[in-house]
């Protein structure tokens, strides 16, 4: 093989493995708009600022839970902090209500059946992988007003392992 | 960033037998020198000849590597910011394969300049080196357009983890400076930031770059121990800057967040620790003393990240006694290890090093002498305290190096 080719294969090769890196780093939402069930979720806004990846709407899910032990008001101390060092990766069941589907509260192990979202919770809010809806810089300012009337809902692919995947975000 | 040459491996034994670049002042030194060895018939015209044929001029930093570096960098942001303005006129899938395929051009690009110039005897084209730097760069639309389709969420750090991982092998396959040095970059980037993402606190930050910069250093010295020293520098010296920084932050008595470790930050010191012994094990005296600076910054990085105090720097005239003795032991930890590869830069012959280190530490002394020893010994006094320092390390070194010198001299006689 000359020097020529050699160098082609190892480009080439080097490459391929980029564009695997590639798939890898959009892993969990590929495979859950490839082999996802639909789900519609309600959303509200919160506020829209990345400046590497251009104009968003960052979501919240008012029928998701914000954290585990987050709405417990008679939590003590060390149970709290049994709560803060437990977090991490948290599974949240949803269920269908009637148009819409809401999450049940957050879990350490997946539910046995059902549709679930894997999430994680270690930071300050719960983070699904569906918080940020990405579109022109434009439309997004009009889409967040017009989400903050409270009754937009988000259309999520979720697959068997809880990978989700925003796919449309709809006012009426 | 600095310029995108290419590559040129330069130990014996590992060397291409094609041409290889040179400074103008190499050049200069060598010819010099054949033309004494000729003259005293040490070597033959023709052995001269071929010498001089194997190198052809180069220089690190001239207007065009300048020019071209810039623009490699500025199309790469354009490309960056052309992705983020999600251009709706285009479906998703399309952006995706037009980014893939301006990438792709721009390996091919850069690939098929690569041999032109090597044939016609230019292997140190900085038009190879610009378009190498602007093919890793343009990896990264390839990974933010694929993340903008599939609607990843804003801040993903994994996204910078993967765009330095393609720019590293990027860089490895063509053996490219440029790459490598924006892949050192970004997985330091992305380490620090996986870190910070689970917490915060003063100390996982200062504690995650000082981790990067030994496990860095560590690798630039493994390199250097198999000859590679083309792809060694780039660690070494982005190593060194993490190393600088570590301290530098660590050094500053301003107090945030918790002292909180997690498993990312504790595997990252694993790894830097276990690469570091590995180095230290095999390299000559030289490497030790590089990745010994190395795991002393992190060490002392660590140490003081711990040690922190609360107080309110506009009221530092009351400082408690501890607050001020660690004031003095940080100057005296950077002024350690800032001097230590000052001194490595010399025992290296690498310039960079050494302006690093001067650079480094009169930032330092200037920071710590308005934020912290105003109002303690006054700016002045610092400044006095450490000039009188350095000129002593300076005096004592040329002392040494007289003696070595009379010791050779003796030798000879």
């Amino acid at each position: 093989m000359s020097a020529t080719t050699t160098r082609a294969v190892r480009v080439g090769a080097v490459v391929l493995a980029q564009l695997a890196l590639v798939g890898v780093a959009v892993w969990a939402p590929l495979s859950a708009r490839l082999t996802g069930e639909t789900v519609v979720l309600r959303v509200e806004p919160v506020d829209p600022i990345d400046p590497f990846r251009g104009a968003y709407v960052q979501l919240a899910y008012p029928d998701l839970p914000e954290q585990a032990g987050q709405d417990d008001g008679t939590l003590t101390d060390e149970q709290r902090e049994a709560v803060d060092e437990a977090r991490g990766t948290a599974y949240v069941p949803l269920t269908r209500s009637g148009e819409v589907w809401v999450g049940g509260p957050v879990q350490r192990t997946p539910p046995a059946d059902g549709l679930y979202l894997t999430c994680d919770d270690s930071s300050w809010q719960l983070e699904c992988g569906i918080e940020s809806w990405f579109l022109p810089q434009d439309e997004a300012a009009g889409l967040q007003d017009a989400i903050g009337g409270g009754t937009a809902v988000a259309t999520v692919k979720v697959d068997a392992a809880g990978h989700a995947a925003l796919v449309d975000v709809t006012t009426p | 960033m600095t310029a995108p040459p290419t590559a040129t491996p330069t130990a014996p034994g590992h060397r291409d037998p094609a041409v290889h670049p040179a400074t103008p002042a190499q050049l200069h030194w060598l010819e010099g020198e054949l033309a004494h060895w000729q003259a005293e018939s040490l070597l033959a015209p023709e052995a001269a000849q071929a010498i001089r044929e194997r190198y052809v001029a180069s220089r690190r930093f001239t207007l065009s590597r300048i020019v071209l570096t810039l623009g490699a960098c500025f199309v790469g942001l354009g490309l960056i910011w052309l992705v983020a303005s999600n251009l709706d006129a285009m479906s998703p899938l399309t952006r995706f394969l037009l980014m893939v395929a301006i990438w792709l051009g721009f390996v091919v690009a850069a690939e098929v300049l690569a041999v032109r110039r090597t044939r016609s005897g230019d292997p140190a084209s900085p038009v190879v080196g610009a378009m190498r730097l602007l093919a890793a760069a343009a990896f990264v639309a390839v990974v933010f357009q694929a993340a903008q389709s599939l609607q990843v969420p804003a801040y993903e750090p994994l996204l910078v983890g993967i765009w330095g991982l393609g720019a590293l092998l990027w860089a490895y396959a063509v053996r490219g400076v440029a790459p490598l040095v924006l892949a050192v970059a970004l997985l330091a980037v992305w380490f620090v930031w996986q870190v910070t993402g689970a917490g915060d606190g003063a100390f996982a930050v200062s504690t995650a770059i000082a981790a990067a910069g030994l496990a860095a250093v560590s690798v630039g010295v493994r390199h250097l121990v198999h000859g590679w020293r083309d792809v060694a520098d780039p660690w070494r010296e982005v190593g060194a800057v993490l190393a600088l920084l570590a301290l530098f932050i660590a050094a500053l008595p301003y107090a945030w967040g918790a002292p909180d470790t997690s498993v990312t930050l504790l595997v990252g010191l694993g790894v830097a620790i276990v690469l570091a012994a590995v180095a230290f094990v095999r390299g000559d005296r030289i490497d030790r003393l590089e990745v010994g600076l190395a795991a002393v910054a992190l060490a002392f990085t660590v140490c003081l990240s711990l040690w922190r105090f609360d107080e309110n720097l506009l009221d530092t005239a009351d400082l408690p006694t501890g607050a001020w003795v660690r004031a003095v032991l940080s100057v005296a930890a950077y002024l350690a290890v800032a001097s230590g590869y000052a001194v490595l830069g010399g025992m290296r012959d690498s310039s960079r090093l050494t302006w690093l280190a001067t650079v480094a530490l009169v930032v330092f002394v200037t920071v710590q002498a308005f934020a912290v020893f105003a109002p303690i010994v006054s700016g002045a006094a610092l400044f006095l305290i450490v000039g009188v320092v350095l000129l002593g390390t300076g005096v004592l070194a040329d002392r040494g190096r007289r003696r070595l010198v009379d010791e050779a001299k003796e030798a000879l006689v």
